[in-house]
């Protein structure tokens, strides 16, 4: 009752706009949430995602704990649940072939250095917030995406989905999409354009020096 | 450079409105062969000046905001802002043929406007009211209209022929008068002062960060999230097998 004169003395809405508000609120009212529960599909990938973000809930819960410390514990479990060799190549795509062996494995380090000195630092300062997973996804050829949520802090509301991929036995990230902008494609048109510049000594050079300007920022 | 601000703004209700919508006409028409950005060109130039303009009023009065306001003042102001254009989502909602989604904006509106004092507390989200964000780039969008050609417009920032097309309704739909929402522009700047300094700092080539981030975002909200998984599937696998097909250079 007192909403409604609060609301009316606000816009001063007609009749026929007011019957139309209430209206759309029923029907907001039907909209309800979905609920996620794995399939046996999806079950690996969902495991790996779980434990990935409990793990680094963890250590940004753990008090005491010094940001550089935070961050290279954070590097651990990065390390350990990303496929940093799938990653080099799907950036990379067709130009992975212009590499030679040793620029290969040069270039698998170099990113996975670069990725854990640029987001690294960015999860560290991500202090209160939660994780949910909001959907999983079995994509068509049997990579499985799983969506999560983060809820409250100064990140919220905003959506991480983890693709993930299944080698060796084992399951791990390949593709993390914040709001949608996939960290496969965002580099893959970066390294394009510093490929068609400068070929593969250029982008080991630029991926190094990026990094060097990213670990800067820690302090 | 505020007051020039202020004086385009004035100017551009009757006459910028129309000279966008020719504009956006004649880009939409235009040949779009060299990928997403055909006019990379002159968006780098824009680009330059556009950064140029951050770093020397935008983001040092953005820096002084940040330190005078405590965090909850501008969570409240953002919150009041974002309340505001939930109006904007609400009609965009209905264009978009979703009924469903209008009404749980509608409420999300109505809750905050009251029991969230005109916005500035996001009651709704308390009570676990999902959050949409709908402008009229993403009802062409639902419409069937792809983004175009990636644009880089002075002072607005990423932007597409379609987006800048539908830049004007957007105006027209958010309540607010113009001075007052250059505090919005500085709030909202506020709120990603780490992020851009970082993005900078760390991207291998900020310009194709930028416009890879803008189009991959901006296709995501028109999809409102449901991305084309077999499409998208593509850029997962063939690594070796397109090897044929590679330009020689």
């Amino acid at each position: 009752m007192r909403i409604s004169t609060i609301w009316k003395t606000m816009s001063r809405p007609s009749r026929l706009t007011e019957v139309a508000a209430a209206a759309l609120l029923a029907v907001g009212l039907l909209v309800s949430g979905s609920s996620v529960s794995a399939t046996p599909e999806t079950a690996g990938a969902r495991q790996v995602v779980d434990t990935t973000i409990n793990e680094v809930l963890a250590v940004l819960r753990e008090p005491g704990l010094e940001s550089p410390a935070r961050v290279a514990r954070i590097e651990a479990v990065a390390r350990e649940h990303f496929d940093f060799e799938t990653m080099s190549r799907l950036v990379l795509k067709r130009s992975w072939k212009k590499f030679s062996d040793a620029q290969k494995t040069e270039f698998v380090d170099a990113f996975r250095d670069h990725l854990s000195a640029s987001y690294g630092t960015r999860i560290d300062r991500y202090e209160q917030q939660d994780v949910e997973v909001t959907g999983e996804r079995a994509e068509p050829r049997g990579d499985v995406t799983i969506m999560t949520r983060i809820v409250g802090g100064s990140a919220d509301d905003v959506t991480m989905d983890y693709r993930l991929r299944e080698r060796g036995g084992s399951w791990r990230v390949i593709d993390v999409k914040i709001e949608g902008v996939s960290l496969i494609s965002s580099f893959r048109s970066q390294f394009k354009e510093v490929l068609s510049r400068g070929g593969p000594e250029e982008v080991l050079r630029r991926l190094k020096e990026k990094t060097t300007a990213a670990g800067a920022t820690r302090s | 450079m505020m007051r020039a601000a202020g004086r385009r703004r004035n100017e551009r209700k009757p006459l910028g409105i129309l000279s966008v919508l020719l504009l956006g006409v004649a880009l939409t028409n235009g040949c779009a062969t060299n990928g997403p950005d055909p006019y990379e060109e002159t968006n780098l130039s824009v680009f330059a000046f556009n950064e140029g303009v951050d770093r020397i009023i935008l983001e040092p009065v953005a820096k002084g905001w940040d330190f005078v306001l405590p965090d909850f003042v501008q969570t409240g102001i953002g919150n009041f802002f974002d309340n505001l254009r939930m109006i904007r989502t609400g009609l965009n909602d209905l264009l978009q043929g979703k009924p469903g989604r209008a009404g749980t904006d509608m409420r999300r509106f109505l809750v905050n406007s009251t029991v969230g004092i005109v916005g500035l507390v996001d009651v709704a989200s308390m009570a676990e009211i999902p959050h949409y964000r709908e402008d009229f780039g993403q009802t062409l969008g639902v419409w069937g209209f792809g983004p175009g050609s990636y644009l880089v417009v002075p002072f607005l920032g990423p932007s597409s022929s379609r987006d800048l097309l539908a830049w004007p309704i957007d105006l027209m739909t958010v309540p607010t008068a113009y001075g007052v929402s250059t505090l919005d522009v500085i709030n909202a700047r506020a709120k990603y002062l780490e992020e851009i300094a970082d993005n900078r700092k760390t991207a291998l080539d900020y310009y194709v960060f930028v416009r890879n981030a803008y189009l991959q975002a901006r296709a995501r909200q028109v999809a409102d999230g449901e991305e084309d998984a077999e499409e998208e599937d593509e850029d997962f696998y063939d690594l070796e097998d397109d090897e044929p097909s590679e330009p020689a250079d």
